[in-house]
C-alpha cells in the first residue's frame, strides 16, 4: 500500500518536475520582450555605433539614454555603471539593459572611447563619453 | 502469475504516459515560444545606415587624405586603413568597401561583392549596400571613384 502510494508521488513528482522547467525556460525566453529590453538593448548600441562612426577624435559626445535608464531600472538591474560598455579592443559597444545578457555591435571607425559616465538627473540621464586617437590611448596607458 | 504480468503491463502503459506529456509540453512551450520570437524579434535595421556612414567616411577620406593609388594593391590596403581611420578587424566578415575608377577595381576591403548587393532587394539576409561616385584630379590624372560600401552587421546577444 506504502509503495504504491511512493510511486503514484513520485510519477506525479517527474511530471511537476518536467512542467516546472519547460515552464521556467519559457518564461527567461519570454523576459527578453518584457518592457521591449531586447529591442532597446539593439537600438542602443546601435546608435551608440552610429556616434562614434561619425565623431573625429577630440569629439565629446553627450547622448540622452534616459529611457535605457527606466529600463535597466523596472529590470532591476542593479549598476547603473553596467548598462553601457565600451571595448576599445574589439572596437564594440554592449548595452545591458536585464540580467544575464547584453546586445553588442561593432564600430568599424579606429578610435577609442575613454572618460565613458552615466550622469543622472542633469535634467536628465546622460551618457557621456569622449573619443580619442587608438595612439593617443596607448601613449596616455603608458603615462 | 498472470496478476504480476498484467500488473507489470499497466506499470508499461503508465511509464509511456511520459512521453506523452515529455510531447506535449515541448509542442506547447516551442508554440510560445516561436509566437512570441517571430512578433517581438524584429532587429532594428541598421545595415543601410552602417553602409552609408562607411560610405561617406571613405569619399571624405579619398578627398582629403593624400591615398598614393600608384601602390600595389598590398600597400594601399594598409595605408587606405591607417589614412582613413578604418578598423575591419573586430568583424571584418561583415563590412566592405569596393572603389573602382570606371570600371578598373582598384581596391577590395573586407568581405562582400556586388552580386551580394544587387541581390539584397531580393533577399533582406544579404548585405545591404550605398553607392556613390567621386571625380577627382590627382596628379594630373583624371580619377572617376565608384564608391561600393556594405554592412551585413547584425548585432550579438552575449551572456553575461
Amino acid at each position: 500500500m506504502n509503495k504504491k502510494g511512493t510511486n503514484i508521488i513520485l510519477d506525479n513528482a517527474i511530471y511537476i518536475v518536467l512542467a516546472v522547467i519547460f515552464f521556467s525556460m519559457t518564461m527567461y525566453f519570454l523576459g527578453n520582450f518584457k518592457f521591449a529590453t531586447s529591442f532597446y538593448e539593439d537600438y542602443y548600441s546601435k546608435e551608440i555605433t552610429k556616434v562614434i562612426n561619425m565623431a573625429k577624435p577630440g569629439d565629446e559626445v553627450v547622448l540622452d539614454v534616459h529611457k535605457a535608464t527606466e529600463i535597466a531600472q523596472k529590470q532591476t538591474l542593479g549598476s547603473y555603471s553596467e548598462i553601457f560598455q565600451f571595448d576599445n579592443v574589439n572596437n564594440e559597444v554592449c548595452v545591458k539593459l536585464s540580467k544575464g545578457r547584453k546586445k553588442c555591435y561593432s564600430y568599424f571607425n579606429d578610435v577609442s572611447i575613454v572618460n565613458d559616465e552615466l550622469r543622472l538627473a542633469d535634467p536628465i540621464n546622460v551618457l557621456s563619453f569622449k573619443v580619442i586617437d587608438k595612439e593617443m590611448e596607448v601613449g596616455s596607458e603608458n603615462e | 502469475m498472470n496478476k504480476n504480468i498484467k500488473s507489470r503491463r499497466a506499470q508499461l502503459g503508465n511509464m509511456t504516459m511520459v512521453i506523452a506529456f515529455f510531447f506535449l509540453i515541448i509542442v506547447i512551450t516551442a508554440g510560445i515560444i516561436l509566437g512570441s520570437y517571430l512578433f517581438f524579434s524584429e532587429n532594428y535595421e541598421f545595415r543601410e545606415v552602417d553602409a552609408a556612414i562607411l560610405n561617406k567616411n571613405a569619399r571624405n577620406c579619398i578627398k582629403t587624405q593624400e591615398v598614393n593609388w600608384d601602390n600595389n594593391k598590398e600597400v594601399l590596403e594598409e595605408e587606405f586603413y591607417s589614412k582613413c581611420n578604418i578598423n575591419f578587424n573586430s568583424t571584418g566578415n561583415s563590412w566592405f568597401i569596393q572603389i573602382k575608377d570606371e570600371k578598373n577595381e582598384i581596391l577590395n576591403l573586407g568581405k562582400g561583392d556586388e552580386a551580394q548587393c544587387a541581390l539584397s532587394e531580393k533577399n533582406p539576409k544579404y548585405m545591404r549596400c550605398v553607392d556613390s561616385t567621386l571625380k577627382m584630379k590627382i596628379k594630373e590624372r583624371e580619377y572617376n571613384f565608384i564608391i561600393s560600401t556594405g554592412s551585413n552587421q547584425l548585432s550579438r546577444e552575449k551572456l553575461t
